[in-house]
């Protein structure tokens, strides 16, 4: 909990008794890999803060291609947001964990009613969606931008660890190649 | 102003008159003319633009030179480099006018001072940010699962007209494709005579 707290105040400095709120709605609760949070179709009202471990959030496209769009681990907030915002099941998104994961979770729609009433959580709120916004703008121009090789240079700088924690198949995925083209990769740059 | 109240209330129905009041006082009408640049790269934006007539694009130029086009915005939209009004940094992506433009400009700073004091206005701009981030989101979903005839399919869905109003050149910049990939899938969905 110490390490949420301190995300959230370097967000956005929150009073206590915002705080004292904020505690009241979530819990901290650790599931298996290979678990899903959330899946197509079936509705759920949680966000979740992610303590430790690794999860992944993937599409799965018309053609059942499953496509990963993004790899979370330690302090990370985790969440379908388009389905929480809309108050709908999630249409093509699935969020999965990884390795074994210790979250805090809790109601999104008791915590917008908090922000609602709350200045203080409104500011760290909009802070919060103005960083996730960030994040999506960056993800945008580098599939623009950068090619498989690139991008898995980019992955292995923002996530040093990344090798031991998630196997091949996950990072291939992860950059939308094959496992064959990764290993290709891999040889290119560490021929030396 | 009756299009800032239009705009205000279709994110938010429930904000207070007084709180749009607020925000009209921020509120400047402007006129541009077509390829004029509301946001130049490497310049360090303050300002937010509602368009209300004409077509604008946001677009960035790519490591190997090309011009890629990630919006199109007609009518209604909010414009800005948001990630560099936010960081108060220089703006990656630019908006040009592709026809003559009415806009309404608003002050970013003023903005965010009124969002974070008057709680209605805070909950107007959370709304905002979240439309924005499902759009995004949608966006960066059609990129990696659809191809260039789905995606292209998918624009002229939003903006049917869209074939009028810009070049080829353009929405080939958007959909991530060359030019002959986008006539060739023109070809493709042609009604045969």
């Amino acid at each position: 909990m110490k390490t949420f707290i301190e995300r959230i105040n370097n967000t956005h400095p929150i009073s206590e008794n915002s705080l004292n709120e904020l505690q009241k709605l979530v819990e901290i609760k650790t599931y298996p890999p290979n678990y899903k949070l959330v899946e197509p179709g079936k509705f759920s009202d949680k966000a979740y803060y992610l303590l430790k471990g690794v999860a992944k959030s993937y599409c799965t496209t018309q053609k059942g291609k499953k496509v990963n769009s993004a790899l979370y681990t330690d302090n990370s907030y985790i969440a379908e947001l388009t389905s929480l915002i809309l108050g709908v099941p999630s249409s093509i998104s699935t969020l999965e964990t990884i390795t074994t994961c210790t979250v805090i979770e809790g109601s999104y729609s008791k915590y917008i009613k908090l922000t609602e009433t709350h200045k203080d959580l409104s500011i760290l709120h909009r802070k919060n969606l103005e960083n996730f916004y960030i994040i999506l703008q960056k993800q945008d121009l580098d599939l623009a931008n950068l090619n498989a090789t690139e991008r898995y240079l980019k992955l292995i700088k923002d996530e040093p660890k990344i090798e031991t924690l998630i196997t091949q198949k996950n990072i291939a995925a992860h950059l939308g190649i094959t496992q064959v083209q990764l290993s290709r990769i891999k040889k290119e740059i560490y021929k030396f | 102003m009756d299009k800032l109240k239009q705009y205000i209330l279709e994110i938010y129905s429930d904000i207070s008159l007084e709180s749009i009041e607020k925000i009209s006082e921020i509120t400047i009408h402007k006129k541009y003319n077509a390829k004029d640049k509301l946001y130049e790269f490497g310049k360090i934006p303050t300002h937010i633009y509602i368009l209300i007539s004409g077509i604008t694009k946001s677009y960035t130029t790519l490591d190997n030179g090309n011009e890629y086009v990630n919006r199109f915005h007609t009518d209604g939209e909010v414009m800005g480099p948001l990630t560099a009004l936010i960081e108060n940094n220089k703006a990656v992506f630019g908006v040009e006018c592709i026809s003559d433009c009415g806009v309404l400009e608003i002050k970013y700073q003023e903005f965010i001072d009124l969002s974070e004091n008057d709680i209605s206005i805070g909950i107007l701009h959370r709304k905002y940010l979240e439309l924005l981030y499902i759009s995004y989101t949608q966006r960066i979903k059609e990129f990696i699962g659809l191809n260039g005839l789905d995606r292209y399919l998918k624009l002229r869905k939003r903006i049917p007209s869209i074939d009028k109003l810009v070049s080829q050149k353009m929405i080939a910049a958007h959909l991530a494709i060359t030019p002959i990939q986008l006539s060739r899938i023109r070809n493709k969905i042609k009604p045969k005579v």
